[in-house]
């Protein structure tokens, strides 16, 4: 099976290949027991030297003053002017990080993991019911109502958001880690038909035709698959999003199977063909990172119009009453909603941290012609990693913000701390300066 | 007629239509003429390039010549070939030495040659020459065909005429 790595080789015996078809084509063959050159019809006179195995030199003729090197020349060019820029493709390792990173936070966030849609499981999901729990069955007061309407009804919605921001983030690097591996192995696999097309073809051998598929197209759903399924418990505020990142998952799965045919009568058919197979595997490579890139912009799109369905700081806490005289709660329950609020800003730390930096660089370019740009599918996702980071970031710094109006609420309450009442009226207009950033 | 004309066949006159055509003349072959029949399948497409090639060949006859004597060389020294038999009419005898190949070889005549050249993959043979002896009835025929297998000696003996 022809390797990648042999490239440079293959091109070479391609190259020999397609001149020794195109001398068939014109009734000139390898001579009898002189393979060195070429004679019409194997046999007669006038003799031209064959290229080297290399593909290199010859054209010249033998006793002569003839000489057809300037058409070799035409041949390696055209053929070298379809495959150059496949050469230095990417292995997609680089991909590899920001993959495990999208599929972590995911995880914090609650992703069931290879699913695709966040449903609200794991420690945030367990401490964030908790708290509800206990505010609504143990707590009475008129500051639960934009309480539990942010910190929890609204947090819900963030923390189902940032997952699939992060479930939409993780298909993309995935896909760009398949992808090329498999690319690597349908360009050796299309040049290497080619040539065989050739040499068949030069030896009036029949059947020089060979359809095969594309390996990267079943490469990228299953890369992506292992991400995103399809869409399961949704809650309504994010199935926008869970639309999306089923959606990539439905859409690759419908790029075209359609066979990759190698070979032809003559050396323009098989050089067309190659072109052909080559072109089709571009457009694969394409349609693949306009799905990709479709999604994250759908993403970006959403995550920019309803930001607060996916920021926690930019939804605005509801009017907070104190001192209503309604205020019921004990001490350990207050103890229990602060401990669980805290595990919660912890994990959204974590999930930050695990998000970290998006990639400085495209961590899969290749040559401008493949794929929707040099630099892949970067630019938009560097723009969602962005976007999803900062809103990790300030929704951490925002439930963090709420835990401490909490405590502070509850130290009021309490009247264990005599500035509890002024540090919540502060909490609070931090709160209303940095809402809806 | 066609407008070609052959530097060794002279104009090229086909006897024949669209789906195919033929002459037929004498050619100078060493130190004889021998007579040559031209087989065209897609007259369409004669042109000067064709003939030109055409020409070169006939002109350097001596190339497809000596392929043939050496692969007759070849099966003479081999039991149930249309060589070795020819050679046992020829010699009296069934058993060859070396130095009766070469005499035997030298001996023979090219008596007829049929050139295809348009027969692409269908009839691949390009050039057969008939090669026969002094005083006997039969004849040898190898193809030069436009294969890498090389030069093919038919396996049975030809009766001249």
């Amino acid at each position: 099976m022809a390797d990648y790595g042999d490239l440079t080789t293959i091109i070479g015996q391609m190259n020999r290949a397609a001149i020794d078809c195109w001398m068939a084509d014109q009734d000139f063959f390898p001579t009898w027991g002189y393979e060195e050159t070429y004679t019409k019809w194997h046999f007669a006179p006038y003799q031209y030297f064959r290229p080297a195995a290399d593909g290199s030199g010859g054209g010249d003729g033998v006793g002569y003053d003839v000489s057809c090197a300037d058409a070799f020349d035409g041949i390696r060019s055209s053929i070298d002017s379809i495959v150059s820029k496949w050469h230095g493709l990417p292995d997609g390792a680089g991909a590899r990080a920001y993959a495990d990173a999208g599929r972590i936070t995911a995880s914090l966030l609650g992703s069931n993991g290879a699913g695709s849609s966040v449903q609200n499981s794991g420690s945030i999901s367990t401490s964030s019911g908790t708290i509800q729990d206990v505010v609504v069955g143990n707590m009475e007061g008129a500051f639960r109502r934009p309480f539990l309407s942010k910190y929890f009804t609204a947090f819900s919605s963030v923390q189902n958001g940032l997952g699939q921001a992060a479930v939409i983030l993780a298909a993309n690097y995935a896909a760009q880690q398949a992808m090329w591996g498999a690319v690597k192995a349908d360009v050796a696999t299309i040049c290497d038909n080619a040539r065989l097309a050739w040499e068949k073809q030069a030896a009036e051998e029949s059947a020089a035709n060979t359809t095969f598929q594309l390996q990267v197209v079943g490469a990228v759903v299953t890369a992506v698959a292992a991400v995103v399924t399809a869409p399961a418990g949704l809650t309504g505020a994010v199935a926008g999003l869970s639309a999306t990142s089923a959606g990539i998952s439905m859409a690759l799965s419908e790029v075209a199977r359609d066979g990759i045919d190698i070979g032809g009568e003559s050396y323009e058919d098989i050089l067309a063909s190659l072109s052909d197979a080559l072109d089709k595997l571009n457009a694969t490579i394409t349609t693949q990172e306009e799905i990709l890139n479709d999604a994250m912009q759908e993403a970006i799109a959403a995550m920019t119009s309803d930001a607060q369905s996916y920021n926690l700081d930019a939804f605005q806490l509801g009017e907070y009453p104190l001192g209503d005289g309604s205020m019921r709660m004990d001490v350990t329950d207050a103890g229990i909603v602060s401990d669980n609020m805290r595990l919660v800003h912890e994990e959204l730390a974590e999930a930050a941290s695990a998000i970290g930096t998006g990639p400085a660089s495209s961590p899969t370019p290749r040559s401008a012609g493949i794929g929707v740009a040099p630099t892949g599918t970067h630019a938009t996702a560097s723009q969602l990693h962005g976007l999803t980071s900062k809103y990790l970031q300030d929704t951490r710094d925002e439930y963090e913000r709420g835990h401490r109006l909490f405590d502070a609420t509850v130290a009021d309450f309490f009247a264990t701390d005599a500035a509890a009442r002024q540090t919540v009226q502060q909490l609070l207009a931090d709160e209303a300066l940095t809402g809806q950033s | 007629m066609s407008d070609l004309t052959s530097r060794v066949l002279g104009p090229i006159d086909l006897d024949g239509g669209p789906g195919g055509g033929a002459m037929e003349c004498d050619v100078p072959f060493g130190s004889r003429l021998v007579p040559t029949r031209l087989e065209i399948d897609y007259p369409g497409r004669l042109n000067e390039r064709m003939i030109e090639d055409l020409d070169i060949v006939l002109e350097h006859l001596d190339i497809p010549d000596r392929l043939a004597r050496e692969a007759i060389a070849r099966d003479v020294l081999r039991d149930g070939t249309a060589p070795h038999r020819l050679f046992t009419s020829w010699a009296g005898r069934t058993a060859v030495g070396t130095e009766d190949v070469a005499s035997f070889v030298a001996a023979l005549r090219p008596t007829h040659m049929l050139i295809t050249p348009d027969g692409g993959r269908v009839n691949r043979d390009r050039v057969v020459l008939r090669y026969g002896l002094d005083g006997a009835r039969d004849e040898v025929t190898v193809r030069l065909p436009s294969s890498p297998t090389g030069p093919e000696v038919d396996r049975t003996l030809r009766r001249a005429g």
